[in-house]
């Protein structure tokens, strides 16, 4: 034989029940959600855009490398160049004042390691920047 | 309005490693029939979640877009409106991480009635219950908005609300008790 047990709790459950049922009946009926086809369109196009967004990836990359590799061979040819450039300065009127230190009381590595800061420093945002730009 | 672009939900879609070049989980007549049965239950579900209509759109897109890559087989079509589910709800977590403001008022319920209430006393009434049912649901904290809204609005089993939002089966019960409380202590009741 059962017992008839009334729990408070479910007036409680059948009350919430009937609050959130008509919330959700009501916000159905006036919900407006865009068409299938229009969401459809755009995960394609979402999709097609991330694909070749992911197949550049690698471009930039390379991009990236050859901005470094640059940068290494400027350094190395304004070194092997600077004794030429500063006799061609001097030759060309006062300016060799600019360039009165003498390379030669320098340690080679030393200049080159300078001359490598120095254009790094100048390339290293521009070398940023591409990289990164097409992850925008 | 939304100040969330769908630009910022691609590029969290992108960070999570998702494959773009792999092909959607359905056709498109196959997605349309689907959608058709389910969107309008899933707004709804986005709009309680947020209380911005615009947001809710994006986030529908978001999580439609999700579904469709997810690439997954699914036994059943509960299984696959549980997953839906399941999407929609990370989508509106994520919104939340982003310091979205929570939801505040029930503008569709207010604007909707407008009309209604010159004509019916008794629909002004009802309008007006919506409007607390809103004002409640959007001063819970997001769990217990998902909890009830699930068991009662969607009417998910406990195991469908435990897979939903990633808790444990057994504490539903619990959880949910706790939610009804606070909801009712909300409205008043």
């Amino acid at each position: 034989m059962s017992i008839l047990h009334h729990d408070p709790d479910d007036s409680l459950v059948a009350e919430v029940s009937d609050l959130l049922r008509a919330e959700h009946r009501m916000l159905c009926e006036k919900a407006h959600p865009p068409a299938a086809g229009v969401v459809w369109w755009r995960a394609e196009r979402r999709r097609r855009d991330e694909a070749a967004r992911m197949a550049a990836r690698p471009i930039t990359v390379v991009h990236a490398v050859a901005s470094a590799c640059g940068a290494g061979v400027a350094a190395a040819l304004l070194q092997v160049l600077t004794p030429w450039l500063r006799q061609w300065i001097s030759a060309a009127g006062g300016l060799a004042r600019l360039l009165e230190w003498d390379t030669t009381s320098f340690p080679a590595g030393y200049i080159t390691m300078l001359a490598l800061v120095a254009l790094a420093s100048l390339v290293a945002p521009l070398a940023l920047y591409v990289a990164l730009s097409d992850d925008k | 309005m939304s100040d969330m672009t769908l630009t910022d939900l691609e590029r969290t879609a992108i960070a999570a490693g998702d494959d773009a070049t792999a092909a959607f989980v359905m056709d498109e007549e196959a997605f349309r029939i689907f959608y058709e049965r389910t969107s309008r239950s899933v707004w709804a579900y986005l709009f309680r979640m947020t209380g911005d209509g615009q947001l809710a759109d994006d986030l529908l897109q978001e999580a439609y877009y999700r579904f469709l890559r997810a690439r997954k087989e699914y036994e059943s079509e509960s299984h696959r409106q549980n997953a839906l589910y399941r999407i929609a709800t990370n989508v509106a977590r994520d919104t939340y991480r982003r310091g979205r403001r929570a939801p505040e008022a029930v503008p569709i319920a207010e604007e909707v009635d407008r009309a209604d209430r010159r004509e019916h006393a008794d629909v002004a009434e009802r309008a007006g219950t919506r409007t607390d049912v809103g004002r409640a649901l959007a001063r819970l904290r997001p769990r217990d908005r998902e909890l009830l809204w699930l068991a009662y609005a969607q009417e998910f089993s406990h195991r469908e609300i435990a897979e939903g939002l990633g808790l444990k089966t057994s504490s539903i019960k619990l959880l949910l008790w706790r939610a009804r409380r606070r909801f009712m202590e909300l409205l008043g009741r």
